[in-house]
């Protein structure tokens, strides 16, 4: 079984709009990061980049599919991934 | 001479030892201008270290020349300045700690020195105290969830050429306003991205009050109940911006200890009762308001570590939360992924009775013990850890997970005999902060 360090609902995440991915602290002090297409892509699990440690993203995907305008961090390029 | 010795997570250099290495081990810290490992001149204790994600703040009592009778403090930092957390003037990465300026003349607050420093994720919180006037509490950095406690316009929009003087003008007491030159802050506590301070302030018809305010994440009910936790038909806000006042338990015992976790906040009341707000989705709250002679309390993110007074004298340590890495400090759940509410001790060796712990410390995911003993009229002292290890933050030369406390400091025969002592320990996000005096 994965052990996840903890299960993180995506309205605690923050958005970089920068980087286009959501993040939410990793005890190490760096970042669990997940992307946008990732969470599109039914993915779950966002990883540190400087530890062992993942969480798992508890999202709705539903919502996230189709109700684009009510998921912080969500823009017109929204339609573009989907027409892909 | 005194040093400060920092082990862990280092991405970004906040451990301040010269290097962007993880140190497995204790290092000393390295300060601008100065021989490699000491402290600056005249430096004559570190009274605070505070480090939020990749930033460490220090508070140096330093005497410039031997004349002067009154120390000054002095404002240190060092690892990651991206968000404008180490001040307007600093906006790059710096592996050993560099004095922080602030223009706190172009605000006004000349005369103004440094009280307290504390950080949160990427932000940093500094107390000013000037002599007949009311403090001043200021915040720089990022401010993704509000962190700053100002009416930015929102999410993630900061100016990071400022600093920012946070208002409690708007709190309303008893239909009373608060008089903000008359405020002092007697404490302040952060958590990964909300803020609590406890504030004596003196409200429009004279009367001085105690009051606790906080500000930042509050989905989870961390900073008490908000307007949308009660009507469900408003949106959940996710951040609260600016200070609101936060209702505790009882309202008419003191708040003598305040400590955050990532989603939740445990209050130290002067009747030795607790107040417990927000997330227990891990167990880090089960218990905690039943319990009674509470001397001591911190948390680490998804923890609650409490230290209770026993009948005959002593203390237990219970500790309640996430047991992922070994955190809770005892063997009963030793495998597997079990949260535990609290209702068991942390195992300290039997030769070590915790009336001699000093000072309990939380880091991201772990924990520090000071503990002090009278041996043959010597005061030795000692630092115990458990729990999270993966960066070496315990300073064991190891990074495998430590489930029981272990002795942490003094380590070798050589640490053991020397003539220092430990005069104060501190723990950031996988880092642990060790202060050696005289």
């Amino acid at each position: 079984m994965v052990s996840y360090y903890d299960e993180i609902e995506i309205e605690d995440m923050a958005w970089d709009p920068v980087k286009r991915l959501y993040h939410y602290p990793c005890p190490c002090g760096d970042r669990f990061e997940i992307s946008r297409s990732q969470l599109a892509n039914y993915e779950n699990i966002a990883t540190c980049p400087s530890c062992s440690l993942i969480i798992r993203v508890i999202y709705d995907l539903v919502r996230f599919l189709f109700f684009p305008s009510s998921v912080p961090g969500t823009c017109s390029n929204n339609l573009l991934y989907f027409s892909r | 001479m005194p040093t400060l010795l920092s082990a862990g997570s280092n991405a970004q250099g906040q451990l301040g030892n010269a290097t962007i290495d993880d140190s497995h081990v204790f290092q000393t810290c390295s300060f601008h201008g100065c021989q490699r490992g000491t402290l600056p001149p005249g430096t004559s204790k570190v009274t605070c270290v505070s480090s939020g994600a990749n930033h460490t703040l220090v508070l140096l009592e330093r005497n410039h020349d031997s004349h002067s009778l009154q120390p000054s403090i002095e404002l240190w930092g060092c690892g990651s300045g991206i968000r404008g957390q180490l001040g307007p003037a600093f906006r790059s990465q710096t592996s050993f700690f560099q004095p922080i300026q602030l223009p706190l003349k172009q605000y006004g607050l000349d005369g103004y020195s440094y009280k307290a420093a504390c950080a949160s994720w990427e932000t940093t919180y500094i107390v000013l105290g000037c002599q007949g006037r009311g403090d001043v509490l200021v915040s720089m950095g990022a401010n993704d969830f509000g962190d700053l406690g100002v009416d930015s316009k929102g999410k993630g929009n900061e100016n990071s050429h400022a600093i920012h003087i946070v208002s409690f003008d708007h709190l309303v007491v008893k239909g009373r306003r608060i008089s903000s030159d008359s405020v002092l802050v007697k404490s302040i506590s952060t958590g990964q991205h909300h803020v609590v301070v406890h504030l004596h302030a003196t409200l429009t018809d004279a009367s001085t009050q105690s009051l606790l305010v906080g500000w930042g994440t509050c989905r989870h009910g961390q900073l008490g109940t908000t307007a949308t936790s009660v009507n469900k038909r408003l949106p959940v806000q996710t951040f609260i911006p600016v200070p609101k006042l936060i209702l505790v338990n009882e309202p008419d015992s003191d708040v003598t200890g305040v400590s955050l976790g990532s989603q939740h906040t445990v209050i130290l009341h002067a009747s030795k009762h607790l107040t417990s707000l927000g997330s227990n989705r891990k167990g880090q709250l089960s218990g905690l308001q039943s319990l009674s002679n509470v001397h001591d309390i911190a948390c680490t993110w998804n923890g609650t570590y409490v230290m209770v007074g026993k009948e005959a004298g002593g203390c237990y340590i219970f500790s309640g939360g996430s047991n992922s890495h070994g955190q809770l400090g005892h063997t009963e759940h030793k495998t597997g992924y079990h949260d535990s509410p609290i209702h068991a001790a942390v195992e300290l060796p039997e030769w070590l009775p915790t009336s001699m712990v000093k000072r309990m410390v939380c880091g991201s995911e772990h924990v520090l013990l000071f503990t002090q003993k009278q041996n043959n009229q010597r005061l030795e002292s000692e630092v115990w850890g458990w729990g999270w290890n993966e960066h070496g933050n315990l300073g064991l030369g190891t990074t495998t997970d430590v489930h029981i406390p272990i002795r942490i400091w003094p380590r070798t025969e050589e640490e053991q005999n020397s003539a220092y002592i430990v005069g104060g320990i501190w723990a950031g996000c996988g880092t642990s902060w060790l202060y050696l005096e005289d």
